[in-house]
């Protein structure tokens, strides 16, 4: 008896001060893509005492995002693609990276096409089933962490799962997998091959370059960068050489935040209940991003 | 095994429900189980270091019997010494070896000298400085004929492992354990309800308090040389805080742990932060530790029986011991000693005993304002000398003592990672109040008259585990290093 009461007791003090975290749900489009379930509204919650609180937003499109993602042929818009870190959910919508780089460059609109997991695959085959839309926008920034996002060589569904879904009805429950007390759980379930199914890792470095290389190839000449219209934003730090000089002898832009990043040592620059970059972190992107168009005048 | 891991969370209620569905019938079955059980919860660690247990534990029963069966003085003498060899033996090398030796060679050089020492990578089993106590005590006893051995191994061998107090105590005496452990024992709802609410208490200590409290702590203490003395102090009192959290958690999780068997440990703390003296402190804090030297270290020696100059003597001998029983590090000894110094002034103004009878607030509701100012002083005086004992070596502490007299300022602490220091505020005076609200009885956690009281302070303890946990801290005890 005691038991429910402060399991109620406990639900209800989470709710009442919400302690945890919105989780905009998903929806496979007809292009067999994932994407947010349009007009959702919420909270991003980190740290378990409600250390950090932003609201977002999930537009018509179905990312995180202020603005509506209406290209024109008059305008001028940049669409910046990524995952989590460009998606923000860690953020106050209203002050991320997009429209950081608004307020830095004039009259531009910058749509940010933000999904948690997306890898480069899932960046161009958006840019590739939407051509129509991309057409109009003016410039395309693909986000990459090299280590990450070139795994694939084309784009294919990821089954978005969920852990313990119907727990998650609770937001006690919602709360308590968030600041990692059902951790041990999880990795036992991961132990029994319960849930997801481990990564197989690649060891060799240069067999990772490698593969990196060539999946990178196959994804280019199956869904086609416009060079012209393109960059890749990075952290040459965490990049292979060989794959940046490959980038600069095809003509591909890159925009590096990685010394932005470096020269940070005194400020941290990610979150500090979170890996994703703070507000500090968001403005040196965002300022990479600005000084990129400036000196290039890729926009006029 | 750590009692706040998941391993815990499903490792106790199999043992309980084996314990007292399966094995209830036999005695010896059932104290079977509890040395597998134990030896399962210390295997988990390192089963490597249970040969040592095994063998700490046929020593003494076989001694025991010895001791028993002998009646020359000379016999008997041999007997013990034995005993003693074997189990500080294990204890002096795997814990003493490396600092002797590195003292040794140090000293030697300080004076000129040139010798050289080999230290060798030696592991610290978890918990030897516990279970070797708990073994010398039944030994010893023996020998003093205060306590018949048993012929029961496998109680016996319950009795030096029992898994709640097996790593960090508290230590029992087989004068109180053994019995309980050598007859049957009857289920008890009381008992069992009970033991629950000290494993929740326990359990808030350790993951709201310490815990929490351990990262700031450490950067405080790692980064001694940049901060003020302001912060300093918040390092030196947020240490406090942690280290009482931590061992006392322990200590209620073991004691609530051993209730849901059917079993009473001793107490080993009661409110120690509310002591208006050091002797008060000392006891009121590891009980099961200081009343073990008073036993087995002091009263041999003389104890207050004695001239001035030998009971001198003789405290200062059981602080030191005591300092160096924590770590083999010159740190702990400095602490040791201090707490010496501190407490001979109480001895030869008589005031050592004062408080004995008459705890903080027994028969009111608040504290007089003497008793305050007696409880901060003394606060303060283990708040500093906590320095010394979580120093990594004696010049860390004389940088850390020597910024916090000499940079006198105060600026806002700021934590390299930006954790809010008014929700660590907030927690400590909650505890606090709640502590003292609890002050009369350590082993009632939640013992309030109304029903809605009760489950509020449940509810609100769970919410605080809850609110503080951290899943980025090491878990471990502190006191399992010792």
């Amino acid at each position: 008896m005691y038991l429910f009461l402060a399991f109620l007791f406990l639900e209800a003090t989470v709710r009442i001060f919400h302690l945890h975290n919105d989780s905009p749900d998903w929806y496979l489009d007809e292009n067999k893509m994932y994407k947010r379930v349009p007009n959702q509204e919420g909270h991003a919650v980190f740290g378990n005492r409600r250390q950090q609180f932003s609201p977002f937003r999930i537009n018509a499109a179905g990312y995180n995002s202020y603005r509506e993602f209406e290209p024109t042929e008059d305008g001028v818009e940049v669409a910046i693609l990524g995952d989590s870190f460009i998606e923000g959910l860690h953020q106050d919508y209203r002050n991320s990276i997009g429209r950081k780089v608004e307020r830095g460059l004039s009259n531009v609109h910058i749509y940010e096409y933000g999904h948690s997991d997306f890898d480069l695959a899932d960046q161009m085959y958006l840019v590739h089933t939407n051509k129509e839309e991309f057409e109009k926008v003016d410039f395309i920034i693909y986000e990459l962490k090299y280590y990450n996002d070139l795994l694939r060589s084309e784009y294919s569904v990821k089954p978005r799962k969920v852990v313990f879904p119907l727990l998650r009805h609770s937001k006690l429950l919602v709360y308590l997998l968030d600041i990692g007390m059902i951790d041990p759980v999880k990795r036992i379930l991961r132990k029994l091959s319960i849930g997801q199914k481990p990564r197989k890792d690649i060891e060799d470095n240069l067999t990772k370059d490698l593969i990196f290389m060539d999946n990178f190839i196959k994804l280019n000449s199956k869904y086609g960068l416009e060079k012209d219209k393109t960059a890749i934003l990075l952290d040459t730090r965490q990049t292979n050489k060989a794959f940046l000089d490959y980038l600069e002898k095809h003509g591909i832009h890159t925009i590096d935040y990685g010394r932005g990043f470096e020269k940070s040592t005194n400020k941290p620059t990610t979150l500090i209940y979170d890996q994703h970059w703070n507000d500090h972190g968001r403005n040196l992107v965002a300022n990479e991003i600005i000084s990129f168009f400036k000196k290039n005048q890729l926009l006029e | 095994m750590l009692f706040n891991s998941f391993e815990f969370f499903v490792f106790l209620p199999i043992v309980f429900l084996a314990y007292w569905f399966i094995t209830f019938k036999s005695l010896r079955v059932q104290n079977a189980l509890i040395v597998t059980a134990s030896y399962a919860f210390y295997g988990w660690w390192d089963w490597r270091f249970l040969s040592l247990i095994v063998f700490s534990t046929l020593i003494d029963y076989v001694v025991g019997l010895a001791l028993e069966k002998e009646s020359g003085l000379g016999r008997r003498k041999l007997l013990l010494w034995f005993s003693l060899a074997a189990n500080l033996g294990f204890l002096g090398f795997f814990k003493y070896y490396n600092f002797f030796v590195d003292s040794f060679v140090e000293a030697f050089s300080f004076f000129g000298g040139e010798i050289s020492g080999r230290s060798l990578n030696i592991i610290l089993p978890v918990g030897i400085s516990f279970y070797t106590f708990q073994t010398l005590s039944y030994t010893l006893d023996i020998y003093k004929r205060k306590l018949e051995p048993t012929k029961d191994f496998m109680a016996f061998a319950a009795f030096v492992s029992f898994f709640p107090q097996l790593v960090a105590g508290p230590i029992e005496r087989a004068t109180n354990l053994l019995p309980q452990i050598s007859k049957k024992r009857v289920f008890s709802y009381e008992q069992a309800s009970s033991g629950l609410k000290l494993i929740i208490w326990g359990l808030f200590k350790k993951v709201a308090i310490a815990d929490s409290l351990a990262p700031i702590v450490d950067d405080i203490f790692l980064n001694a040389q940049d901060y003020p003395s302001s912060t300093l102090v918040l390092g030196a009192v947020f240490f406090g805080f942690q280290i009482y959290g931590d061992f006392s958690g322990y200590s209620d999780i073991a004691i609530g742990t051993a209730k849901l068997f059917g079993i009473e440990l001793m107490s080993n703390f009661k409110f120690p932060y509310f002591s208006r003296n050091i002797a008060e402190f000392w006891r009121t804090w590891h009980i099961s530790l200081s009343t073990w030297f008073r036993d087995y270290i002091y009263i041999p020696l003389g104890g207050s029986r004695t001239t001035k100059k030998l009971v001198i003597r003789n405290i200062f001998i059981i602080f030191l011991v005591s300092g160096l029983w924590h770590g083999a590090n010159w740190t702990f000894v400095i602490w040791g000693g201090i707490h010496a110094l501190l407490f001979i002034p109480l001895f030869l103004f008589n005031n050592n005993r004062k408080y004995i009878e008459n705890p903080v607030g027994a028969n009111n509701r608040f504290p007089s304002l003497r008793d305050l100012l007696n409880i901060t002083t003394t606060f303060g005086l283990v708040t500093l000398s906590w320095i010394f004992f979580r120093a990594e070596s004696l010049a860390h502490s004389f940088t850390y003592l020597g910024r916090l007299f000499s940079d006198l300022s105060f600026k806002e602490y700021v934590h390299p990672l930006g954790y809010r220091m008014i929700d660590y505020f907030i927690l400590l005076i909650f505890f606090i109040i709640y502590e003292y609200i609890i002050r009369k009885d350590e082993r009632k956690p939640f013992n309030f008259k109304h029903k809605t009281t009760r489950f509020l302070m449940y509810a609100l303890v769970v919410l605080g585990i809850v609110l503080f946990y951290d899943s980025g801290v090491d878990r471990s005890f502190i006191y399992f290093q010792f």
